[in-house]
């Protein structure tokens, strides 16, 4: 699978075209060797996500799965989702597909320096995460437990913020949920 | 949209585009234990399950680098080292007859 997107280069604002694959050790190789060096030496809350041992631990069940967005071969960002198991907060009965990890490489990030070189690759991931949701059946519904610094980007998508989870570190829960017939 | 072809037309990525300039921040989401997971032990220790521990051992860094057999072994440790004592400690003393 790969497909193409568009994200945006900041130093010209010049939309060009990235590819949307699922993760490969190549994208985990990235991550070791481009990203962790940089995010092991900033104070961000991911420092110890380790994408060796999500593809190991996670992606031999059939019910994760995970994507990146590469460009110029360089991946720019990451998703693992889980698809089978999570319910809706307001609705236990109703599927819907959990963003276990979303993240974006170190120099796409604003916290990291101060003119990052691409936008959009988050939200074509979580984007994408909503098309997965609908093809499963799901209505789109998606949750997620978002880092303190990303809350806000979550409220302006017109995601249900949920309040903190105790059992998640007490990050807050945010959902997108469509209410409808039983699944 | 179809189910078939991922899509995002042009209205979508100018939304898209104007959230993200207005947020100015990462888009990050997950939880991780990591550097919390002292912390997160000590909350979880009087009520957690063996079930639970191996969980949490296994999910944080500790089972990147020890075998499953490893994880086993540590949580039976954890908890003959850290709940066995609490456990004996909750043990009420049986009353004297009088």
């Amino acid at each position: 699978m790969s497909e193409n997107r568009r994200i945006l280069r900041l130093s010209d604002r010049q939309e060009v075209h990235a590819s949307l694959t699922r993760v490969s050790q190549k994208n985990v190789d990235d991550f070791e060797t481009f990203w962790k060096p940089r995010i092991l030496s900033k104070n961000q809350g991911d420092e110890y996500w380790d994408w060796q041992y999500k593809s190991r631990t996670y992606l031999s069940r059939g019910n994760y799965e995970a994507y990146a967005i590469e460009y110029e071969k360089i991946t720019q960002g990451m998703m693992l989702i889980e698809t089978k198991n999570h319910r809706s907060w307001f609705n236990p009965e109703v599927s819907l597909v959990y963003v276990a990890t979303l993240e974006t490489a170190p120099w796409n990030r604003f916290s990291i320096q101060s003119d990052p070189m691409f936008q959009w690759i988050g939200s074509n991931l979580l984007r994408f995460a909503k098309f997965r949701s609908q093809q499963l059946g799901y209505r789109g519904s998606v949750g997620l437990h978002s880092l303190p610094r990303a809350e806000s980007f979550y409220e302006k998508l017109n995601m249900n913020n949920c309040g903190k989870d105790p059992d998640k570190d007490n990050l807050t829960y945010f959902e997108w949920y469509k209410s409808g017939e039983r699944q | 949209m179809t189910l078939d072809i991922f899509d995002i037309d042009d209205e979508e990525l100018l939304r898209m585009n104007q959230i993200e300039e207005e947020c100015g921040c990462d888009v990050i989401a997950g939880v991780d234990h990591g550097v919390n997971l002292g912390n997160y032990l000590f909350e979880k220790i009087n009520t957690i399950s063996y079930d639970e521990l191996k969980e949490i051992l296994i999910d944080s860094k500790v089972g990147n680098i020890l075998s499953s057999e490893e994880i086993d072994e540590v949580t039976a440790k954890i908890q003959e080292k850290i709940l066995a004592p609490r456990l004996e400690l909750k043990t009420y003393p049986i009353p004297e007859l009088a």
